[in-house]
């Protein structure tokens, strides 16, 4: 996570590569075909359940295997208050994700005492609990899988202006992140996250620190639900199961949990790659197969690279801004009319 | 009335029974959890993943049929050794290469293995649920007012008699002692002579064979798809846990106690929702949420949790 600008080159790099992702998430989906805008679509709302794993695994050091559950929660309620109780779509983004605030706070229950593996046990169980007692009753339209419809607002119906907005709602999550990261309760975190002991001789109080950490998990993992719903018009629960969970995980391994890029990248694969898979040579369909290449990608991750794809693509911006900074100096050099040139 | 009281008796001891049974299998796959841990300190998030191929190994035997009589001994025989040969690779192929990581990591890469069966399995064998013949015989006893299947006592006794062997297993061989040595300190154990690769093969060995013979014994009653074995690894957390993932007699224990609350209860909010319909839970499913509660009770209950906010506390008391 020692991805913090250090100085204006630093700065000035980091703000390049940024507005080149905005110009690029703006550019491609036009070039996109239907098909493919919406698996981008479906990739943005993983995107931001990946950042709520971020939060979690990056932020704090703590593990969950609940985040399809959080994003159900978020999705079904989100459901519920259009279809039931005729609140707009846009008021409901932030209610679906607000109630998966209290449940991401019960999942963070056993963190009182354990931490890391034991606490990835109970998640996994309570996630499955969710899904198999709540997700598929006859409130949420059963279980053939049929869910409770999300209808879109009319602004928000096309395609395209679907992916804007879900676009500016990431974008916008991913700087409240961030902001957060540096921020007291941030920093609280981190100190959680290295060291308990150390984060509890200096008054910070530990358990709080990881029951805000699901917290604010789970609201971003519940907000996430809601894209996703949106996008299919439909909030499913057969869509937020224990496999979905573990698959986020295991993208979210693949691309990177220590940073915000690390969550857009796996958001960004989860759906565009089965499109690549099924491109391969002698594969009819991606199906199932795209199972086998996360879960080999997720080993492989771990045995090569456990910081993921983002941490090249962080190696890469050191160099680049390096490479600026040799630039800077020689102008500077040239302008003071010297001719030996430092580095 | 008495007959009233004479049905609910009744009721009551066949809902203890099927708690027992299914409390049996929780804890035999608990067990599978338990060896893993033993010897490498992996939590194994797989196991259930790999007890379902090697119960689809047994299936697809017995499909094919070799005559039955000789056939199904023969198709467990070959499950048991798909479940090592499963164990074997997942150390070899993707324990070794992490030896050198924190068991944090190895255990994460266990759900890349689970991710991978479960993926692998919908492509081999489809994703319809299939049935799975019984290896023991189809009769039934009447014990009181109950009927127990061989099936069901074939359960329980492998149950018990593969958690006296593991013990005694533990507790009374050499190879035994060598696993204690390597989870107690892996460094001191390689100083005395003890192969440490040959004591985490043999773990990942050995929780692959009790997951096959786990498997092939609940799917008849479960049904065999890729993924109800392969989330009941909740249920055998549950059960391991209560053991502290060590104690095998334990795991047995809490198994049993975990299946017996989860049948009364799911028997007895059934019964009573039956005049009470709720549209918005789906209390068939209640055993999920009991094997949470059982989890988050046990790990609270902990008195000496693993960690170092414990170890914080303690100290500066």
């Amino acid at each position: 996570m020692s991805t913090q600008p250090r100085d204006s080159v630093d700065r000035a790099v980091r703000a390049a590569l940024i507005g080149l992702f905005v110009l690029a998430a703006l550019v491609v989906p036009t070039m996109l075909s239907a098909s493919n805008l919406f698996l981008l679509s479906a990739g943005i709302a993983y995107a931001v359940a990946v950042l709520s794993l971020v939060v979690l695994v990056g932020l704090v050091g703590q593990f969950s295997l609940a985040q399809a559950a959080f994003m159900g929660v978020g999705a079904l309620t989100a459901a519920h208050l259009v279809n039931d109780a005729h609140v707009p779509f846009l008021l409901a983004v932030p209610l679906g994700g607000l109630a998966a605030v209290p449940v991401g706070m019960c999942a963070a229950i056993p963190a009182l005492r354990v931490r890391g593996v034991y606490l990835a046990v109970a998640t996994l169980a309570f996630g499955q609990a969710l899904q198999s007692l709540f997700f598929q009753t006859a409130v949420n339209g059963g279980s053939a899988g049929g869910g409770v419809p999300l209808p879109r607002p009319a602004g928000l119906g096309g395609a395209m202006q679907y992916y804007w907005f879900e676009l500016a709602v990431m974008l916008g999550m991913i700087a409240f992140v961030c902001m957060f990261r540096t921020r007291r309760a941030g920093r609280n975190l981190a100190a959680v996250r290295e060291s308990e002991a150390a984060a509890l001789s200096v008054g910070i109080s530990v358990v709080w620190a990881k029951v805000g950490a699901f917290a604010l998990s789970a609201f971003i993992a519940g907000v996430a639900g809601v894209l996703y719903a949106g996008l299919n018009e439909v909030a499913s629960g057969a869509a937020f199961t224990s496999f979905d969970s573990i698959g986020l995980m295991a993208v979210g391994v693949i691309g990177g949990l220590g940073s915000a890029a690390g969550a857009v990248i796996a958001g960004v694969l989860k759906t565009m790659a089965p499109v690549l898979i099924a491109k391969l040579p002698g594969v009819a369909a991606a199906g199932d197969l795209v199972g086998v290449v996360f879960g080999v990608g997720l080993i492989v991750q771990m045995v090569t690279a456990p910081l993921g794809i983002a941490s090249q693509l962080l190696r890469a911006e050191q160099r680049i801004a390096a490479r600026v900074r040799v630039a800077v100096a020689h102008r500077r050099a040239a302008a003071a009319g010297t001719l030996e040139v430092p580095g | 009335m008495t007959g009233d009281r004479e049905i609910t008796l009744e009721l009551l001891l066949a809902t203890l029974v099927l708690g027992i049974v299914q409390g049996a299998v929780n804890a035999l796959l608990g067990a599978g959890i338990v060896a893993v841990y033993r010897g490498t300190g992996v939590i194994n998030f797989a196991h259930g993943a790999m007890a379902m191929v090697s119960t689809y190994v047994f299936a697809s035997l017995v499909d094919h049929g070799a005559p039955s009589f000789l056939g199904i001994p023969l198709a467990l025989v070959v499950a048991v050794l798909a479940g090592i040969a499963l164990g074997v690779a997942v150390d070899v192929l993707v324990m070794r290469p992490l030896a050198r990581q924190s068991a944090l990591v190895r255990i994460i890469a266990t759900l890349g293995v689970l991710y991978v069966l479960q993926s692998l399995a919908i492509i081999a064998w489809g994703g319809a649920t299939r049935s799975v013949q019984q290896i023991f015989p189809t009769g039934a006893h009447a014990i009181g007012p109950v009927d127990i299947s061989d099936n069901e006592i074939g359960i329980l006794v492998v149950a018990v008699l593969l958690a006296v062997l593991l013990t005694l297993f533990y507790h009374r061989t050499r190879f035994g002692t060598a696993i204690r040595a390597v989870a107690s300190s892996r460094d001191a154990a390689t100083l005395v002579g003890i192969r440490v690769k040959w004591v985490t093969a043999a773990s990942w060995a050995l929780g692959g064979a009790t997951g096959a013979v786990a498997g092939v014994l609940v799917a008849p009653s479960l049904g065999l798809n890729s993924y109800i074995l392969t989330l009941l690894v909740i249920q055998a957390f549950a059960a391991a846990l209560t053991g502290r993932l060590e104690s095998l007699a334990l795991a047995l224990a809490g198994g049993v106690g975990l299946g017996v609350v989860t049948s009364i209860v799911s028997t007895y909010l059934s019964q009573w929702l039956a005049s009470h319909p709720l549209s918005w839970i789906n209390i068939g499913n209640i055993g999920n949420g009991i094997a949470f509660l059982w989890i988050i009770a046990l790990l609270l209950a902990w008195r000496r949790p693993a960690t170092t906010l414990a170890r914080a506390e303690g100290s500066s008391l």
